[in-house]
């Protein structure tokens, strides 16, 4: 199973793959039972009441079109272009939707539908809840309607499935088709009955808010219960991601990062040893194992030091810059208190800034406020006494806590979906303080990459060192080294500064539900945060960036979807210990299969190293629209030039390939007719002699063609037939027979263009992408990506491959 | 080699070796006018060259055919230039703060201009070319406020500061060694800068260095306009010519469009009840929903509540079926308020087939201090984020530009709304000049796609703004720096509001639009200060008194210029003939940075990026036409090769 909105995609082929097979169609809000009735089962089995189908699939839309009112306007076009489109996709020739019900053809699905009506009909009589045979499928709730949050759209009415797995709506129109990550539901509200029904809000973690009616309370409070206990798992183990496993072992994913390799390609030098201080996790369970600090650190140095720091985490190295010597460590705070001092801490921090010839001067950074470490200190914790260490400068910075930090997204979240007027808006994004919290975390970044390239070695802390301590050491690394900038580096950068030293992904995303108040409060956007501030310095300089605000947004969805094993646990005892690598896939591998909507096509990887230029000021930092307003299809921008020019790049691509085997076409033609001495004619004197010397013999050509004993003329007789013949084709024949030069516009395309499937794409933001044959936009469960060319199934069934 | 700023301190030199001073000065106010109009020309042409063509110009300009036609009043106008220019030179000035890297150079006031070249600090390298296109331009017209003030206060022997605050919001300053200098120059800069009287304006003296061909001032007839109009809706408007001399109305066009079967009486009747006599006109036929957008004055209700029998009956012309809708742009109690004072609203007892909407949209002079209020915070760099937020909310710009296009926005969806047709929606603010026009012209571009092409765009701002009456002269005298005496209660920037909307469209539709946010740019800095004649007077009314269309040389011209254009071309459009919904809400405003904040940043990224995506565009073209051709080359060798085959087979058979 794989991540996210194209999860969907792979369960629901095999649906429809079935489905093409039973050559019928079904009802459609009925498919799904069965489909999901396939797959494997989970360990969590939800009793609840069915209501599942009880009107035998007569799903005839209730509201009729969709009818606009005034406000609609603003926030979408032309709904009447996309009705119409839908039209003709269904007067198509097509087997889908909008047949009567025909399921004679698969037994089971009709005894199901008896099974489903007589427990229906018994539990009328009966009063009585029966176990619900499949326990994947957890809730079933039909005419249900999706609500627009804005009030632009009209509502639609479609069935809400709830599986162990996902939240599903599926529309009746067929088109409309949503899917959530159980994982990713945030909470589950509870509006008061009105006339219309009962209001059920579903707010998830990557900012979609679902706004259903459901028909009757009691439908509704169980689906509120269900979704409650689906989305909140007790157990780690209960998560999708050790669900699905599909295909072998995922060894590319899981080592992405390998410590010396990516130590080496930094340059570090002698003065830097690996040490296996913390072998089996002996000093710190929440480091890696394998951890590289000074090769004059002694072990006793290290234990000593580990011991003074919070949690046993010592200062250790993570980034090492080639050029000016400095380098970059990380540890937590030291337990100082008021008075206590440790020598082994004081030589291993001598030590650290000795490995730099050029200067021996230590930069310490505390991204605290000062107030926050001298509250520490009552506790015996705090920070390091300068006059205890030789040649080290001391520098806070102002980054709130986690505690500051959640609250303040809240309101952030809150201004971005709720705020209607010019002065709400403004007012609650100051209110939430959220621009200013990223502003700090980017200056102090700054100030380390600078410090950096000028040859001061840092050490930077906050207080346990795995949250403020990995967004500014892991932003500050990726303005000094443009490896970080490319997709894989920006991988390995995760998987170093967040995974293995230890983040605290489980308690911070919540990925289980949290047992008590005080594990709430552990709850906090740290990752997320730090993603943002990548993408306000991914906005100063796009150019600088492999990778798209989309893998930026995509990459926080998958965080808190937990349909990988990467961002599970809290550290890297507790991946092994769950043994991840073993269980469940990585996220980077899904990446890498997408590396095409991920890719910046504005990316020039040789014009800059560093981005100190970075600008800090108020009016740089903006909202991350696309990752808060992701699912408002109205305010981002209608049109991407991003995409439009990945788009021409891609197209460049395939008419290179075409061009070149047309030339090639030309050069054999020429020779044929005796005018290959003349070699590369001008076009145009060509086709005029062509034409004069081709006009009368037009008629003959169809009989003459089939004994024509050059493979050549047979091959293109072939190709514009559309007949193929195996002998004679080759993939250059194809390509001229089959390729259209103009690819669809990506203007208003809301849905695949194959037939029978027309989805609805997830949101505006989502890629589109083109089959490179026919040139038509599909989703991705709709093409297949070969190794030279992507297609579309219709074009991939004509092709002779 | 000599640059061109050494030659001009050479002419002054001499001269006044030469002349007594009054002469000398108006010499030399004349000579480095001429200089100006020679830049425009010299690009390589070496120091004698040069000379011989000054002596050749001075000849001409001393009287030329331009300055014969208005009676001398240039003439005079110069002298006046010249009596203004306290001081014509100071060098040795230090450039502290400005569009380039700080540096020492010379400052030249002239009659029309203000210059300052950089000393040149390796004359050897550097080729004269290199120099000039150092050199800072800047129109009088374009400085909003002059500052002078000693760079210390206890200390005047340390110089003195000059600081140009420019109407496009560049500041520049400059430090000066003698304070006595920098108060000449400061006076000179500021009388110049604020000289009232068309015969000063430099868009009369202004020659244009290309060859027109596509006059600007021909290229938008309102003939044309209603050619099309009556191929859309045939017999139901006409071209009117009550406004012959502007006897109607004064701030309308000679010729406007107005309902067919009304007569020039009843406009006549109508003047008499519209706020600046400006009864209903068309401003936008919207063909597949049959529904056409008038504008207007407010209506003379005053407390008496008066009407007029003949505006009611050219509004109920418009009817078809279904009600009419009228739009007030003011805020509510504006117009309530406005009624005490003779003006108001229709009364629904009178314009009972007529639904009456308000959306309020900010008045001239609250634009003019949310302006004002948003460019001091841009203008702010060590502001934390939170200040500036609430500083962003205080301003009331971000407001006054989502009101505008949320009103846009609401007339759009009347005109077009789907089920029904012949909606007829009639706008009028209070003047009918300002947010009025803003808002017809903003749901023109969100309805109707030949607005979103460049030329449609221009003739959307010569017909909607220029000839509709936008009062660009009054307006515009000064923008967001301008205070004190000589700023007036009339100046507002209400065409940059009206850009600014624009803009926020064009960063939802960065397809849909033919030409780029530059364009948008050059149209906002010519509107404060241009070479050209497009944006001078108030009116057409006052254009004609002026000979405006006869003297200078439209904007228009100038743009439409193949060259010229090419820069403005947005290579990734595809034309969208759709209606663009925009989406209004606060989340999606955009700060136009590339104004408000484009002194203070670099701009090669998004630069680089339009560079590249219009690369990829046009080589994805060129790749295409190129598979087309291959094609054709194809099917044609194909032809003809089974020419060959057929005869050889014939051959084989016969044997």
């Amino acid at each position: 199973m794989i991540a996210g909105p194209s999860a969907g995609y792979a369960k629901k082929e095999y649906g429809r793959s079935r489905r093409r097979k039973e050559c019928g169609s079904r009802v459609p809000g009925y498919r799904s039972g069965p489909e999901l009735r396939a797959e494997p089962v989970a360990p969590c089995a939800t009793r609840t009441s069915s209501r599942r189908g009880s009107e035998n699939g007569v799903y005839f839309s209730v509201s009729g079109p969709r009818k606009d009112s005034a406000r609609s306007h603003f926030l979408r076009q032309n709904r009447a272009s996309r009705a119409s489109a839908s039209d003709a996709s269904r007067d198509a020739p097509a087997p889908a939707g909008g047949a009567p019900p025909a399921y004679t053809e698969d037994v089971r699905v009709a005894g199901a539908l008896l099974a489903d009506k007589l427990r229906t009909l018994y539990e009328e009589v009966m009063g009585e809840e029966k176990v619900f045979a499949d326990p994947r499928i957890v809730d079933v709730v039909d005419k249900v309607q999706l609500v627009d949050g804005r009030g632009a759209d009209a509502n639609i009415v479609g069935t809400i499935h709830l599986t162990t797995s996902h939240l599903i709506f599926k529309g009746e129109s067929e088109q409309k088709e949503i899917w959530v990550a159980n994982n990713l539901i945030h909470s589950v509200e509870r509006g008061p009955l009105s006339v219309a029904g009962c209001p059920l809000t579903i707010k998830c973690k990557h900012f979609q808010v679902l706004h259903l009616l459901i028909r009757r309370d009691k439908e509704c409070g169980d689906l509120f219960e269900s979704i409650r206990r689906c989305s909140q798992p007790l157990n780690i183990e209960e998560l999708l991601a050790f669900d699905h496993r599909d295909g072998g072992e995922d060894a590319k994913g899981w080592s992405r990062l390998e410590w010396s390799i990516e130590f080496q390609r930094q340059g570090i030098d002698d003065g830097w040893t690996e040490s296996d201080v913390n072998g089996d996790y002996a000093v710190c369970d929440t480091y890696p194992e394998r951890l590289w600090v000074p090769a004059a650190a002694s072990k006793q140095i290290l234990l000593g030091s580990a011991a003074f720091r919070s949690k046993g985490r010592l200062p250790a190295l993570t980034y090492h810059h080639r050029l000016s010597k400095a380098s970059l460590c990380r540890c937590a705070q030291p337990l100082s208190g008021f008075s206590a001092r440790c020598l082994e801490d004081e030589r291993l921090m001598e030590l650290i800034a000795k490995t730099n010839e050029a200067g021996d001067q230590l930069l310490l950074v505390d991204t605290r406020p000062m107030v926050n470490a001298m509250v520490n200190k009552v506790q015996g914790k705090g920070f390091e006494d300068e006059r205890n260490y030789s040649g080290m400068r001391f520098q806070f910075f102002d980054i709130e806590n986690i505690h500051v930090m959640r609250t303040s997204q809240t309101k952030l979240v809150e201004a971005q979906s709720r705020a209607r007027s010019t002065s709400d808006y403004l007012r609650g994004l100051e209110a939430s303080g959220w621009l200013k919290h990223l502003r700090a975390i980017m200056e102090c970044a700054h100030y380390i990459a600078s410090a950096i390239k000028n040859g001061t070695s840092c050490v930077v802390h906050c207080s346990d060192g795995w949250d403020r301590t990995s967004q500014t050491v892991a932003l500050a690394q990726l303005l000094l080294d443009p490896f970080y900038r490319t997709i894989h580096g920006f991988e390995i950068l995760i998987e170093k500064d967040w995974l293995a030293f230890g983040h605290k992904f489980d308690d911070r995303c919540a990925h289980t539900a949290a047992q008590n108040e005080e594990a709430a409060k552990e709850v906090s956007p740290v990752f997320s945060q730090w993603l943002d501030t990548v993408w306000q310095v991914h906005r100063q300089f796009p150019r600088a960036f492999q990778f798209n605000a989309r893998f930026l947004v995509h990459m926080h969805e998958y965080v808190y979807a937990c349909q990988h094993g990467t961002f599970l646990g809290n550290c890297e005892k507790d991946r092994k210990d769950l043994a991840v690598a073993r269980r469940t896939k990585s996220l980077w591998t899904h990446f890498d299969a997408r590396a095409e909507d991920y890719t910046n096509p504005f990316y020039e990887p040789t014009l800059y190293t560093d981005l100190l230029a970075l600008s800090t000021r108020a009016a740089n930092i903006e909202v991350f629209a696309q990752l808060y307003s992701r699912w408002e299809d109205g305010i981002l921008p209608r049109e991407s030039l991003e995409d439009t020019m990945a788009q021409s790049l891609d197209h460049i691509a395939v008419l290179q390939t075409t061009i070149a085997a047309m030339e090639a076409r030309v050069a054999e033609l020429r020779e044929m007719t005796g005018r290959g001495s003349v070699g590369s004619g001008s076009c145009v004197s060509s086709m005029s002699t062509a034409g004069t010397a081709g006009a009368p013999t037009t008629p003959m050509t169809s009989s003459t063609l089939s004994v024509a004993g050059r493979s050549g003329l047979s091959r293109q007789e072939t190709a514009e037939s559309g007949v193929y013949d195996a002998s004679l084709t080759s993939s250059e024949d194809s390509i001229l027979a089959g390729t259209v030069v103009r690819w669809q516009s990506l203007r208003d395309v809301d849905e695949c263009s194959a037939r029978g499937c027309t989805v609805e794409f997830a949101t505006r933001a989502e890629k589109r992408l083109h089959c490179h044959r026919c040139g038509k936009i599909f989703c991705r469960r709709c093409l297949k990506t070969g190794e030279k060319e992507r297609l579309c199934r219709q074009c991939g069934d004509h092709s002779p491959q | 080699m000599m640059p061109l700023n050494c030659f001009l301190v050479q002419v002054i030199h001499s001269a006044s070796l030469s002349l007594p001073s009054q002469m000398l000065l108006r010499l030399v106010v004349l000579s480095l006018f001429i200089a100006v109009v020679a830049a425009r020309y010299i690009d390589d042409m070496n120091y004698g060259e040069l000379r011989q063509f000054l002596d050749d110009q001075l000849m001409q300009v001393f009287i030329p055919r331009r300055m014969v036609r208005q009676e001398g009043a240039l003439l005079l106008s110069i002298m006046e230039l010249a009596e203004a220019i306290e001081i014509p030179q100071v060098n040795g000035v230090f450039l502290r703060e400005g569009p380039r890297a700080a540096t020492t150079g010379t400052i030249c006031v002239a009659g029309h201009h203000l210059m300052f070249a950089p000393d040149q600090q390796s004359p050897t390298v550097k080729g004269q070319n290199q120099d000039a296109a150092n050199d800072i331009w800047i129109l009088h017209r374009m400085v909003d406020k002059v500052v002078a003030e000693p760079i210390a206060k206890d200390d005047p022997s340390r110089g003195g500061l000059l600081i140009l605050k420019l109407k496009n919001f560049l500041i520049l300053t400059f430090e000066i060694r003698s304070v006595s200098d920098c108060q000449a120059l400061f006076r000179s800069i500021e009388k110049l800068s604020n000289l009232r009287g068309f015969h000063h304006e430099y868009p009369f003296y202004y020659r244009v260095p290309f060859t027109v061909l596509d006059d600007g001032w021909t290229a938008f007839d309102l003939e044309n306009e209603f050619t099309k109009l009556s191929v859309l809706a045939p017999d139901q408007f006409r071209i009117s010519s009550a406004n012959v001399n502007y006897a109607l109305c004064q701030s309308y066009p000679e010729k406007v469009i107005v309902p067919k079967g009304i007569g020039d009486d009843y406009l006549g009747h109508s003047a008499e009840f519209r706020e600046g006599r400006r009864f209903p006109v068309l401003s936008y036929y919207h063909a597949p929903t049959k529904s056409p957008i008038m504008r207007c004055g407010q209506p003379l209700v005053g407390p008496t509540n008066r009407r007029c029998k003949g505006d009611e009956t050219i509004l109920n012309t418009l009817l078809t079926t279904e009600r009419g809708v009228i739009v007030d742009t003011r805020p509510k109690n504006v117009g309530l308020d406005s009624k005490r004072k003779g003006g108001g609203c229709e009364s629904q007892q009178f314009y009972s087939q007529w639904r009456y909407l308000v959306f309020g949209t900010p008045r001239i002079k609250d634009t003019h201090d949310a302006l004002a209020r948003v460019v001091e915070l841009c203008n702010d760099t060590r502001i934390s984020s939170d200040k500036f937020i609430s500083r962003a909310n205080s301003s009331m710009w971000y407001h006054a530009v989502t009101d505008i296009l949320t009103a846009a926005a609401n007339v759009a969806t009347l005109v077009s709304q789907e089920g029904t047709s012949g909606v007829p929606v009639v706008v009028h603010g209070g003047d009918g000049t300002d947010s009025t026009l803003a808002v017809c012209s903003l749901a023109q571009l969100i309805l109707d796609s030949d607005s979103r092409t460049i030329r449609g765009f221009e003739s959307l701002i010569e017909r909607e703004f220029i000839c509709a009456g936008h009062p660009f002269q009054s307006r515009n005298a000064h923008s967001a720096y301008g205070s004190g005496a000589v700023t007036g209660p009339k100046e507002s920037p209400v065409f940059l509001l009206f850009l600014h909307c624009v803009y926020e469209l064009l960063v939802q539709f960065p397809l849909s639009f033919e030409y780029t946010e530059e364009f948008l740019i050059l149209l906002f800095e010519h509107s404060y200060a241009s070479e050209f004649g497009s944006f001078l007077g108030d009116n057409e009314m006052e254009k004609r008194q002026w000979r405006v269309k006869e003297c200078t040389t439209s904007l228009w011209s100038y743009v439409n210029n193949p060259k010229i254009l090419a820069q403005f071309v947005n290579a990734n459009y595809e034309p969208n003939d759709k209606v663009i919904w925009p989406s209004v809400t606060p989340q999606s405003f955009v700060l136009w940075r590339r104004v408000l904040l484009r002194w203070q940043m670099k701009w090669e990224e998004s630069d680089a990026m339009r560079k590249a995506a219009a690369d990829a565009k046009l080589k994805e073209k060129a790749m295409q036409s190129r598979v087309h051709s291959l094609k054709r080359q194809i099917a044609d060798l194909t032809r003809e090769a089974s020419l060959i085959t057929a005869t050889a087979e014939g051959l084989k058979l016969t044997d």
